[in-house]
């Protein structure tokens, strides 16, 4: 193969270019990773760039996510299966006798049907009130909240986002019971779907799980419960701002990904 | 020179790809190593009724009872009930209110019921929750005769157990043991079978000879051991069901610590016979046995592996007792202990994937367990006098028989692969060779 001179030009030409550009955009993205995560209460800047949201000091009122009823009990209108028949060669025998269901609960104990609407009360905001200081608190914004876009997202408000999600879900997460040796290695990526109250809109949905070996993989299954368990039984998300739950760029609470594992 | 610029583009592209696209992501770290929560109350009934082991009122409290002493056994969990905690009506088994677990500190609930039914027999209805998360885990219904309730009972124990920690199932199974009682010098020694949790006891030998090492089949209906009847030590096999033995080796010749093969075609034992003891295989309805040792020395204790290509013993051919793996049929043999004290009774596990031995030394006899190669050893036990290990049927525990300092009264133990305390299973009398039975189907 023979390369003229012209050639060569250009192909040095196009390779100094790449490289001033990687070494600029490396620069760059160095840059935005070196950005320091700071404390959710230190945050100052709500008022200068307008990101209300990230604001973390005291509001007069509350939004009225906060009063949203346990997405753990909210979820699971569905009947209860009856028992499956799984094949047992001796005695005893798996039945087929229908188990209860649900709607039999109802007649059977009026009396504990009526306690539904008060179960929110049980459920208090991990977050203090101060969380969203700044944030006009008109209802109109908590239904309809407007999109920022991705420009006027910063890192720090997102950051605080992060925070106060892991800030509701940690007390849930340090109460999963770890099943064995190497559990731990087993990390649950799961996405989740929120209502702009903070309310689940379905089941949480395991997207993946790594770091399975054949020495943990036989607790694969039960970490993928105790992922879900870990959001569940904190749910329903409080007080997180409603400008930011969805943005132009895609990254806001209403569809985010939570990564679990064990210490 | 395209396929250059295409690899110099590529990183400008991943680059780009990686400033503020994807959803958030949040990371979240936690999790105890505790026993788990977990409530087991009263199952109800949805009528109660008569059965020839008692109404189903009390067989609810039965089941309930027993599932929680399971749970508890295992080490895993701590069961909330069944006496303190509130009792809930049968249309709740299926749908609890999970509320009111969670407030009662509850991670997970065992829930149910248990029914009569026409054809005579009942239905006992299992249900896990996880409390935190509020939903259904797994259910199963498990219909028996009423006077085999507790069958019901650990089948679901196992259910919950094997759900939440991904083991394979073990309490619905039989031991097996030497029950030994009187004065050391004069100790009376007969088998005995009972369920893994000490009920249903019963004896399958007089003792009016001697017997030690009974072992289960691998289906569980057979045993094989040595027995002094005749004052001469043989190898016998004994049908469970029907209490019948025979001599496993015709003719006056000593034979001990047999086991059987994993797929129960052969038995493996030890034979002593020219002023040499070494290990035989023969088929279990007997036969002529093949010899798989020939060294100088006494070579006994042998023990399969699962996929019954290889088999561990015991030796002293080097001086000292030692472990050492072989083929299945006596060649590649090699020394795989080389700890510094003396090893013996060795058993592989059921999956293939450590050896539980006796460690003697240190003034002491322990249990433990070590890889198949011999590395990774791990003493699970530190007692005076430990010996004996029997496998669970899903190598998650080991149970052995300590025996006391002086008295030497022999007691039947427990323990994890994972460490832990060791916990007793309660005999009438005395108890020493235990061997765990597969699971029962």
């Amino acid at each position: 193969m023979t390369v003229d001179r012209a050639e060569l030009a250009g192909t040095g030409a196009a390779i100094a270019f790449h490289v001033a550009l990687i070494a600029a955009l490396s620069m760059s993205l160095a840059h935005v990773a070196s950005a320091p995560e700071p404390p959710a209460m230190e945050v100052e800047l709500v008022d200068e760039v307008g990101l209300t949201a990230a604001a973390l000091t005291s509001t007069a009122t509350p939004p009225p996510a906060s009063v949203a009823p346990d997405m753990a009990e909210a979820d699971q209108p569905t009947p209860a299966p009856a028992p499956v028949p799984l094949p047992l060669p001796l005695a005893p025998r798996i039945v087929q006798t229908p188990a209860p269901r649900a709607t039999e609960r109802a007649s059977a104990r009026p009396v504990k049907a009526a306690p539904a609407p008060a179960r929110p009360a049980a459920r208090a905001s991990r977050i203090g009130d101060d969380f969203l200081k700044g944030i006009a608190d008109s209802p109109s914004r908590s239904t309809a909240p407007a999109r920022p876009s991705a420009a006027t997202v910063s890192a720090t408000a997102m950051a605080g986002i992060v925070q106060a999600i892991r800030r509701q879900v940690q007390p849930c997460a340090d109460r999963q019971v770890n099943p064995g040796p190497g559990a731990s290695r087993i990390r649950v990526r799961m996405r989740l779907m929120l209502f702009p109250n903070g309310r689940l809109k379905g089941a949480p949905q395991v997207l993946s799980t790594s770091g399975v070996d054949d020495e943990n993989g036989r607790y694969e299954e039960r970490v993928k419960d105790l992922a879900v368990a870990t959001f569940v039984g904190c749910a329903p998300l409080t007080g997180l701002p409603p400008e930011l739950y969805e943005t132009d760029s895609g990254r806001g609470w209403s569809d985010f990904i939570m990564n679990y594992n064990l210490p | 020179m395209k396929l250059i610029v295409a690899l110099l583009a590529l990183p400008l592209a991943a680059a780009a790809s990686a400033q503020d696209s994807g959803p958030l992501e949040v990371d979240v770290v936690g999790g105890i190593n505790a026993p788990m929560a977990i409530a087991v109350p009263f199952m109800p009934t949805p009528a109660p009724l008569p059965t020839p082991a008692g109404d189903t009122v009390q067989l609810g409290r039965s089941v309930a009872e027993v599932v929680a002493a399971d749970l508890r056994s295992t080490g895993l969990f701590t069961p909330l009930g069944p006496v303190g905690v509130r009792a809930y009506a049968f249309p709740e088994a299926a749908s609890p209110f999970y509320a009111e677990w969670r407030n009662a500190g509850a991670s997970a609930l065992v829930s149910g019921y248990v029914e009569a039914r026409p054809d005579g027999r009942i239905t006992v209805g299992c249900y896990l929750h996880d409390v935190s998360a509020g939903r259904e885990l797994t259910h199963q219904g498990f219909a028996v005769p009423a006077t085999e309730w507790r069958r019901a009972a650990h089948k679901c124990a196992d259910t919950i157990y094997s759900r939440l920690s991904g083991e394979q199932p073990f309490l619905d199974t039989r031991v097996v043991y030497v029950a030994e009682t009187g004065p050391k010098n004069a100790r009376l020694k007969r088998i005995a079978i009972m369920d893994s949790d000490g009920s249903n006891h019963r004896y399958l030998t007089t003792g009016k000879a001697t017997v030690v090492t009974p072992r289960f089949s691998p289906r569980g209906d057979k045993l094989v051991y040595m027995s002094y009847q005749g004052r001469m030590a043989r190898v016998y096999v004994m049908d469970v069901a029907s209490g019948a033995e025979r001599l496993l080796i015709p003719g006056r010749v000593t034979t001990f610590a047999p086991r059987f093969s994993p797929d129960g075609r052969d038995i493996v034992f030890s034979m002593a016979s020219g002023g040499n003891t070494d290990l035989y295989v023969v088929g279990a309805n007997g036969g002529s046995p093949r010899r798989l040792t020939a060294t100088p020395g006494a070579d006994t204790s042998p023990s399969y592996s699962p996929d019954g290509r290889q088999i561990v013993f015991e030796s002293d051919r080097s001086g000292t007792q030692q472990l050492y793996v072989m083929d299945a049929d006596g060649s590649n043999q090699k020394r795989i202990t080389f700890g510094g004290a003396r090893y013996a009774s060795p058993v592989w596990s059921p999956r293939g994937n450590m050896i539980a031995f006796t460690r003697i030394g240190g003034g002491g006899f322990r249990i433990g367990v070590m890889a198949p190669g011999g590395s990774g050893e791990k003493t699970l036990t530190d007692s005076w006098q430990d010996e004996g290990p029997s496998w669970a049927p899903n190598g998650q525990f080991v149970m052995f028989h300590r025996t006391a300092r002086g008295s030497g009264d022999a007691t039947l133990y427990a323990v994890s692969v994972n460490g832990g305390r060791a916990r007793i299973l309660p005999t009438p009398l005395g108890g020493s060779d235990p061997s765990w039975s597969p699971l029962q189907n």
